[in-house]
């Protein structure tokens, strides 16, 4: 199926994972991704546009997915994670573990007629639990590799799929495996954890059910979307209404997590224009502690969006509650900017700014040798300055969000500064 | 136009704000205060105020007596700045400020704290052996050990002398808080407002009963009414020695009131104590020695009151007087530094919700 020796692996099959195979790739190296979905796309594919530009995600991220899947220098292992990376002499030898799809992905076509067959019904994690999946599923629309996953902890193994599978490709027989590979560089594009919205609990999320992350509104307004309306969560009524909190669980001690994440900002205003096109009729307020459009062409954008109609007020809130007869919110804020005092606003629909965590998942890969972390607990750059994607860890890089708050740019960048610097290191070794 | 004082922030992390300029001005504490309101916000203004340095601003604000120190803004705070922890702060320092001739000074800096505690001790021992009686050793009787004129005329000066300086506070703090004409300063609108405040808040507590935490509520109310029943039992007993000299039956009413009355004051001031020595709350976290001191004073008070009430049972004369002088100490020192220490809130607190209730 695959070699066992590569010149790079890479961990992690988002945005910035596929940007550094692909330019390593493109260089002659021989590189692997390790992806622990079953799809590679990380958050981007998951997106609705991008800021400032207001470009399509999927159609930025699709054909890089595609080019990826099928550059003839990279080999995608989706559904694995690493277990263990250990160093011997100029090389590295990892451990990977492929988890069982209970499909055969050199026969499944991605006709998707075992996900029609299914019985059972579970909340789909790709689209934050807005609709449901089956247990034998696809991932979303553009999944890259299109083949279905059965998702055996809430199979019923009813065997439907396997019966009408016309290429037979379900196996319920799989198991495990583990993979001992040779490499001679690690890139980790290991991504970003976002802030869980419940650890905020003034907002009430998951308690009131208008009140939403911003993920779950970039959900409502992709091209994949799924209900193919902006509706509210309650009762599918169109919201006239809706409030951004800006800064929940960023830039926040007491939730755990002090530092900025630089995106929520302009992805909330990319949000509320959006929602000024889907719905020309809604009010939209964004409640923020400071704008922050440092990127270029961000604060342009801001001001367009000002132009367009968009409230911005300056407070954070800080309480959410309900109204029980109509499911509306009452947010309390203290109008910092305006007439002062404490102000209470009611919105038919909050969507929560959720920041960015880290996802330090990359430190327990390393075997007799620990990754640095930062105070963070991103991976650390020890020279930020001149050597972006260096690890305290000789032959080990960092490429996009594993290293901090990163927008999409950003990110791409990061994974060009270590294509590069791997590619330096690579022939310095030979 | 406003004095800037750029070393106040330094100044009030003796009063117990240490993290104030850590503060980005989101405004988070302000709107998760569940007493502040549209027209009197808070604690942001004195975080702000305080961060700039506008000492006159915040000698002339009531923001700091509306505030109860819920903590819910602290517990919120994104910048850990302690906003609860500063509105305390800036109470100790208007005690501090309204004090007449700047007595409190003396009681609110550690070392000539100390000393002012020690040498007041002294007093009231010294008082003790100069006004005590030779004691009857058979038999307890506590006005053979101080005689009841002793007590009777020390009470009225003490009383007189408390009287005068709370007078003259008080104006001091309604001097430094400006109130205009529009305020519409009458007779009749101070009344309505007395009426207000002392049975919507003072009785009630109800301002403090909106925080989330309702046990410190239930503590101080409960403290709160035990004071007050201790009060009466006083003033009662005055009364009863004034108007019915002669009749020992009528007594029992001011004792069974006290005696009911040290009941919630004593589970008051042990939670009060007991949470302050564990730290078991954030507003916990830091405890002022005029805290430690207040709290420590009226546990004592209280509870040699109750056992000089056991002790009348025993024949343990010695201990008795003992005692006795303890809790004449204790009480002395209590009563004489009301106006200048933390028991002072008692006064500025409901002063300023009825200031705040007139400018409303």
């Amino acid at each position: 199926m695959f070699h066992l020796e590569y010149d790079v692996m890479v961990v992690g099959g988002g945005i910035a994972g596929q940007e550094t195979a692909l330019n390593l790739a493109d260089m002659g190296f021989k590189v692997i991704i390790i992806e622990k979905e079953a799809s590679i796309g990380g958050k981007m594919i998951l997106l609705s546009k991008v800021f400032p530009t207001l470009d399509c995600a999927s159609c930025i991220a699709t054909p890089k997915m595609s080019e990826t899947m099928r550059h003839e220098n990279i080999e995608v292992l989706s559904y694995s994670e690493v277990m263990s990376i250990e160093r011997i002499d100029k090389k590295f030898k990892v451990k990977i573990l492929k988890k069982p799809k209970y499909v055969r992905e050199d026969l499944c076509t991605g006709c998707q007629e075992c996900e029609a067959n299914c019985p059972v019904n579970v909340e789909d994690q790709f689209n934050f639990g807005l609709v449901g999946r089956r247990a034998a599923y696809i991932p979303f629309s553009t999944a890259i590799p299109k083949t279905a996953v059965i998702d055996i902890e809430n199979c019923v193994l009813c065997g439907v799929c396997e019966r009408v599978c016309p290429a037979n490709a379900i196996d319920f027989t799989q198991e495990p495996e583990t993979y001992t590979l040779k490499v001679k560089a690690v890139v980790l594009a290991t991504g970003f954890n976002l802030f869980p919205a419940r650890k905020k609990p003034q907002y009430g999320f998951g308690k009131f059910p208008n009140v939403m992350d911003a993920m779950e509104m970039d959900r409502l307004l992709s091209p994949t979307r799924p209900y193919n309306a902006v509706v509210r969560p309650l009762d599918g009524k169109i919201p006239e209404n809706i409030a951004y909190v800006l800064c929940t669980g960023s830039r926040d001690i007491t939730a755990g997590n002090p530092i900025c994440s630089q995106i929520c900002c302009m992805y909330s205003i990319k949000q509320a224009q959006l929602l000024m096109g889907a719905l020309p009729l809604a009010d939209i307020t964004i409640y923020y502690i400071d704008i922050r459009a440092f990127g270029k062409g961000f604060e342009e954008f801001y001001q367009q969006a000002k132009d367009m109609g968009v409230q911005f007020v300056k407070g954070k809130v800080a309480k959410i509650e309900e109204i029980k007869e109509t499911g509306n919110l009452i947010v309390r804020y203290e109008d910092i900017e305006g007439s002062g005092g404490v102000k209470e606003a009611e919105h038919d629909l909050v969507v929560l700014s959720v920041g960015m965590l880290s996802n330090p998942e990359a430190a327990g890969m390393f075997k007799f040798e620990t990754l640095e972390l930062d105070e963070f607990n991103y991976v650390k750059q020890v020279d930020p300055l001149l050597n972006p994607a260096k690890t305290n860890l000789k032959g080990v890089f960092a490429a996009g969000t594993a290293t901090g708050p990163k927008d999409i740019p950003d990110s791409i960048l990061s994974a060009g500064a270590a294509s590069a610097e791997v590619a330096a290191y690579i022939r310095s070794i030979k | 136009m406003e004095r800037v004082n750029p070393d106040f922030s330094e100044k009030i992390k003796k009063y117990g704000a240490f993290d104030i300029s850590a503060c980005y001005n989101c405004g988070n504490c302000t709107a998760i205060c569940p007493l502040s309101t549209e027209d009197n916000s808070f604690p942001r203004k004195m975080v702000r105020a305080t961060v700039l340095g506008l000492e006159n601003k915040i000698a002339s604000s009531l923001d700091p007596w509306l505030c109860y120190y819920c903590g819910e803004c602290s517990d919120t705070c994104p910048r850990d700045a302690d906003p609860g922890g500063l509105m305390m702060a800036l109470r100790r320092y208007q005690i501090r400020k309204f004090s007449v001739g700047r007595i409190s000074d003396l009681f609110y800096q550690g070392f000539s704290s100390f000393w002012a505690w020690f040498v007041l001790t002294l007093l009231g021992v010294l008082g003790i052996f100069f006004f005590k009686n030779n004691p009857d050793m058979k038999e307890i009787k506590p006005l053979s050990f101080v005689s009841l004129n002793v007590l009777h005329d020390g009470g009225i000066i003490l009383f007189v002398f408390l009287l005068v300086v709370s007078f003259l506070q008080l104006l001091l703090m309604l001097k430094s808080i400006k109130l205009t004409k529009k305020d519409g300063i009458g007779i009749k609108a101070y009344l309505n407002s007395f009426l207000e405040v002392f049975f919507n808040e003072v009785l009630s507590q109800n301002k403090f009963s909106k925080c989330e935490n309702k046990k410190r509520y239930t503590a101080h109310l409960l403290l709160l009414w035990g004071f007050i029943g201790l009060f009466l039992a006083t003033i009662t007993v005055m009364l009863f020695d004034f108007f019915f000299p002669a009749n020992e039956g009528i007594r029992i009413i001011p004792k069974v009131l006290g005696l009911i009355s040290g009941i919630p004051s004593l589970y008051g001031v042990s939670f009060f104590l007991w949470y302050r020595l564990k730290k078991a709350d954030k507003y916990f976290r830091f405890s002022h020695h005029t805290d430690w001191i207040f709290i420590i004073l009226i546990f004592f008070a209280i509870l040699s009151g109750y056992l000089l009430d056991i002790l009348r049972w025993s024949s343990a004369v010695k201990i008795y007087y003992f005692t006795f002088a303890f809790h004449l100490i204790v009480v002395f020192e209590l009563i004489l530094t009301f106006p200048f220490t933390k028991f002072a809130h008692v006064m500025y607190r409901p002063f300023a919700l009825l200031l705040a209730d007139i400018k409303k």
